[in-house]
């Protein structure tokens, strides 16, 4: 049993996009779909403007609204891993999750008629691999592993950084963390 | 990708929800239409058309929404549908479509095969028929990530519209059937204009805490009411679909336009532009909903 997260570095992330190719690479997605996508904003007024970059995808909730309204059950959480899957061969297309999720990291794919998201890499991390998202990542801005072992790296990162989740008020504990 | 560094229209849904949304109300109204009808005695086509209606109006709504499904539209997949009906709202609504369209063809269509309408079965399928138009409602209103939808106002806004887009298909069906549908008695429209009256309350109300509450929300708000959905709003709804109804079950009363107005042309008119409105409804209500912004 564990419950896998990651931290995300954004003072470490040179706004490469390399998290998004190796997800798309890797899973052999089109290019207008990955698991992983960068918002890029502004901060401050001028002159003390900033650029930054936030790199977005599932959250892996542990109060996933997604699972929640899915009619099917294609959408679980897995509590050997504590991650969000989706198993397409149960998803009918409604979209109803694309709509529940408040981080808009869920994708409709008109080929194959079924939603798809970030999975944390489960395949690979059963290998002993990290995501291909943390591995390609340059600047070392993520930190994956496993949230319920508090020596883990992601734990005593996300402590001595002051890592928050994104919209906590919304209830969905989010077990994707973000430093700056 | 949703460019979520601001509030950001929703993409899932678009018309066919919409156009479902709508018949699904159309159809649960139009049966409680011809229910209440029938327990106030009312003579004529009225309380018989709705019941005919109900079942196929809803199921082209449920066809469209199939239609809508990415896995195909009649693959053996859909019959998840009817798995989680106590976590998912629209597993349960699958499971409410399915009792009220069985329910509704044995009520409406049983007494052509010589099936005897039972009483006890019209107000259980009356009771499904308003569990459609909440249902219709709460699709929408269980979406906390878009705070427009996320309000108790839309399942209660949509079954006042369900209530009076039924009313309005009802009496559209009659006149074909008997052209002095709603000619002479007021029953009908006195009971409509306090629908109309108490959706025009509601949409003000719903309007109302959408502008006071999350940025999101007051983005979905201020696209319907000055933005982009403007002009569907202000003529479609407030002027096609509520305004003019009203005056129409107002002025009829009176006696210089009582014969003019109760005419079967206006009496028809009258109720396809409350069609229109319940059908601007849904489509503001769906294609203003917003994702709120995902960082501080």
């Amino acid at each position: 049993m564990a419950h896998y997260g990651m931290l995300i570095d954004l003072t470490m992330c040179a706004q490469c996009s390399a998290c998004t190719v190796a997800c798309q690479t890797l899973y052999d997605r089109p290019p207008d779909q990955s698991g992983v996508y960068l918002l890029t904003y502004e901060t401050g007024t001028f002159p003390a403007v900033k650029r930054t970059t936030l790199p977005v995808q599932c959250m892996q909730c542990q109060n996933p609204p997604c699972v929640s309204v899915c009619p099917t059950g294609a959408s679980y959480r897995d509590s050997a891993t504590g991650t969000v899957q989706i198993d397409a061969s149960r998803c009918i297309g409604c979209r109803y999750c694309i709509a529940a999720c408040p981080y808009g990291a869920r994708q409709y794919s008109s080929t194959t008629g079924v939603v798809t998201k970030c999975t944390f890499c489960i395949g690979r991390v059963a290998d002993g691999l990290e995501p291909a998202c943390v591995e390609t990542c340059i600047g070392h801005a993520r930190v994956f592993g496993d949230l319920d072992d508090p020596g883990s790296d992601v734990n005593r990162a996300a402590a001595e950084r002051h890592a928050v989740a994104l919209r906590s008020d919304l209830g969905t504990r989010p077990s994707v963390y973000y430093a700056s | 990708m949703p460019e979520l560094i601001q509030n950001t229209l929703q993409t899932a849904w678009g018309w066919l929800v919409i156009i479902y949304l709508f018949l699904a109300g159309v159809g649960a109204g139009a049966y409680l239409t011809s229910w209440w009808a029938s327990n106030r005695d009312l003579g004529g086509a009225l309380p018989v058309v709705g019941r005919y209606l109900a079942a196929p109006v809803v199921a082209l709504g449920s066809l469209l929404l199939v239609f809508d499904l990415g896995a195909g539209s009649f693959h053996a997949r859909i019959f998840y549908l009817y798995t989680h009906p106590f976590t998912s709202m629209m597993s349960l609504g699958t499971w409410i479509l399915t009792i009220f369209l069985v329910l509704s063809v044995i009520d409406g269509y049983g007494p052509l095969v010589g099936v005897r309408r039972a009483r006890w079965l019209g107000d259980v399928t009356a009771l499904f028929a308003g569990l459609v138009a909440v249902y219709t409602g709460l699709l929408l209103g269980v979406v906390k990530a878009i705070p427009f939808w996320n309000s108790a106002l839309v399942p209660v806004l949509f079954v006042l519209s369900a209530a009076s887009t039924g009313i309005a298909a009802t009496v559209l069906g009659a006149l074909v059937v008997q052209r002095s549908t709603c000619g002479e008695d007021d029953t009908v429209t006195r009971f409509h204009q306090g629908i109309i009256v108490s959706e025009a309350v509601a949409l003000a109300l719903f309007l109302f805490f959408a502008a006071s509450g999350p940025s999101a929300a007051h983005f979905s708000y201020s696209r319907v009411v000055v933005g982009g959905l403007a002009a569907a709003f202000w003529v479609g709804l407030v002027a096609l679909g509520l305004v003019v109804p009203f005056a129409y079950c107002a002025l009829r009363r009176a006696p210089a336009l009582a014969h003019m107005l109760r005419s079967p042309g206006w009496v028809a008119g009258e109720a396809v532009l409350v069609l229109v409105g319940g059908f601007f409804l849904r489509y503001l209500v769906v294609s203003a909903g917003a994702l709120g912004r995902i960082m501080g």
